[in-house]
């Protein structure tokens, strides 16, 4: 598998990717006075302050609301920045794949390396939270630990199939763009999982979207209940499903890349 | 380690057969522009047709161990195209190529680097992005800035520099450990005397350089300078393969038959 060996590879010489992403972080922020701390402002004032304000408007308590928000939002932010970026990788890496680079994963896991990293310092906010919550036990939040992966393993195919269909369609990005703005909103981010029931014709419709799935999986363990069963089989379906979609697609399409973009 | 193994290096090689490469372009549809009105709107409502063009046809080379090539023609003659070809980056629509070393290109002066990072970062950086480990390129960051010359400006952001000492610094950085093949593009004219000198001796030194260099170019005085061999391109098709000297005479004879 052509794909499962590049992205062996480039995982394995991380150097390329994770450093020119590192110092493109730490020099966009160099000339600021808080510096790396601005990295970790926007997931504060988003869960704290925006769902301290919500938790009202919702006729929740803050402690019940903050953290339902605080994982959406940070899983949310990850998903579609890591994909939207996705979608012109190659034309933006064009001097890179004309010097003789074709190992296209590398180019890959430099965006989503970089969504990554917000996610991690997300996570950080996130974590702190959960543990000042009293209605959250810690061994709840240990399910992070298997869930976790899965959620990113799932967006790094999602990254693959978009980067490739970019480089060949050009609408990709811009249908994805537009597509997403209605996802926030479809997905339960700032509503509750239980307010669109499996038995309705809603509930049916809304359980198509693979984010409500995924964000579910992760969230309901963590805050200490159990997504749906068709959660876990959607979730498990489409790790499967996906990444042997962006093997198949890599493999036959990867080495026309240079010619596309 | 067996001595007269290391006295006796893989042989290097670089050979291209036949090939033909055909490029998907977009061509966007030409209108009347007769009123600024039909230019604004034909240029915003038409749809680019999406046109494969035959860029190289049948294009052969052959590179062994010490050549120095130049690819010299017009542009648009297929020079870059070719490069991109023996970079591994296109596949050949018919023909193929056989490579036997380890190919580094230098088709972009400022790949990779970060304007607002300090040199001494970029090294860094160039250096990953042409697969090396970074204690490796730390090892050599000094003899790197002081071939550039910018021992002085290591802390500097990259974009207070002027395009000719970012030049200097990715040349030096791209040829700073051994390469079996270095491919060039033009660009080394963007340099002062002394600094082409430099290069050029770096290019020709056949113990610490590269065994075979492939540089795409117009100036005829480097191409004489630094290669044995010359391929005469024009619109995709060799004219000319031979020695660097009959190949300046075919090119000079072409400009002139076509002016």
């Amino acid at each position: 598998m052509l794909l499962l060996h590049d992205m062996r590879a480039s995982l394995k010489e991380r150097a390329f990717w994770a450093y020119a992403t590192w110092l493109e972080m730490i020099t966009r922020y160099r000339r600021t006075r808080l510096g790396v701390l601005w990295m970790i402002m926007p997931p504060v004032a988003y869960v704290l302050g925006l769902g301290y304000l919500y938790a009202h408007m919702m006729s929740k308590s803050a402690a019940e609301f903050i953290p339902h928000l605080g994982i959406g939002y940070v899983l949310w932010r990850f998903a579609i920045q890591t994909i939207i970026e996705s979608g012109d990788v190659f034309t933006l890496h064009q001097a890179f794949i004309m010097d003789g680079r074709t190992r296209f994963t590398d180019y890959v896991l430099r965006t989503f390396a970089r969504s990554f990293l917000y996610l991690i310092f997300g996570l950080l906010v996130v974590v702190g939270v959960l543990l000042f919550d009293p209605l959250v036990k810690n061994v709840s939040i240990s399910t992070l630990f298997i869930t976790m992966p899965i959620f990113v393993a799932n967006v790094l195919w999602m990254a693959t199939v978009v980067a490739l269909l970019g480089a060949r369609i050009r609408d990709t990005k811009e249908v994805i763009t537009t597509g997403l703005i209605f996802g926030f909103l479809l997905t339960p981010i700032l509503w509750d999982a239980s307010v669109v029931p499996v038995d309705t014709v809603r509930g049916i419709l809304m359980r198509f979207n693979p984010f409500f799935h995924l964000i579910e999986f992760v969230r309901a363990p963590a805050l200490g209940a159990m997504p749906e069963i068709s959660t876990f089989w959607a979730v498990a379906g489409m790790t499967v499903g996906g990444w042997a979609f962006a093997a198949f697609l890599y493999n036959r399409y990867a080495r026309y890349v240079p010619l596309w973009i | 380690m067996d001595l007269s193994e290391s006295d006796k290096p893989m042989p290097v090689h670089l050979r291209a057969h036949q090939i033909t490469l055909s490029v998907p372009h977009y061509v966007q549809q030409g209108r009347g522009n007769d009123t600024w009105l039909a230019a604004i709107m034909g240029a915003s409502s038409s749809r680019p047709k999406r046109v494969f063009r035959t860029i190289l046809q049948d294009v052969s080379l052959n590179a062994e161990d010490g050549d120095r090539i130049a690819l010299i023609g017009r542009n648009g003659a297929g020079k870059s195209s070719l490069l991109r070809v023996l970079t591994g980056a296109y596949p050949p629509s018919q023909g193929w190529v056989e490579v036997a070393g380890k190919r580094q290109a230098l088709l972009n002066v400022s790949l990779g680097f970060n304007g607002e990072a300090t040199v001494e970062e970029n090294i860094l950086l160039r250096g990953t992005a042409m697969g090396m480990h970074i204690d490796q390129i730390r090892d050599h960051a000094s003899e790197i800035l002081e071939f550039a010359g910018l021992e002085d400006a290591a802390q500097h952001r990259l974009r207070t520099l002027s395009a000719g000492q970012r030049m200097r610094l990715g040349f030096a950085i791209s040829t700073t450990s051994e390469q079996d093949i270095l491919l060039l593009d033009e660009w080394l004219g963007a340099g002062d005397i002394q600094f082409i000198r430099k290069a050029r001796a770096r290019m020709n030194n056949r113990v610490g350089g590269s065994r075979i260099v492939i540089l795409a170019t117009h100036n005829l005085e480097i191409a004489r300078r630094v290669c044995n061999k010359g391929i005469v391109l024009d619109q995709g098709r060799t004219v000319y393969s031979g020695g660097v000297i009959d190949a300046i005479l075919e090119y000079r004879e072409l400009c002139r038959g076509s002016s």
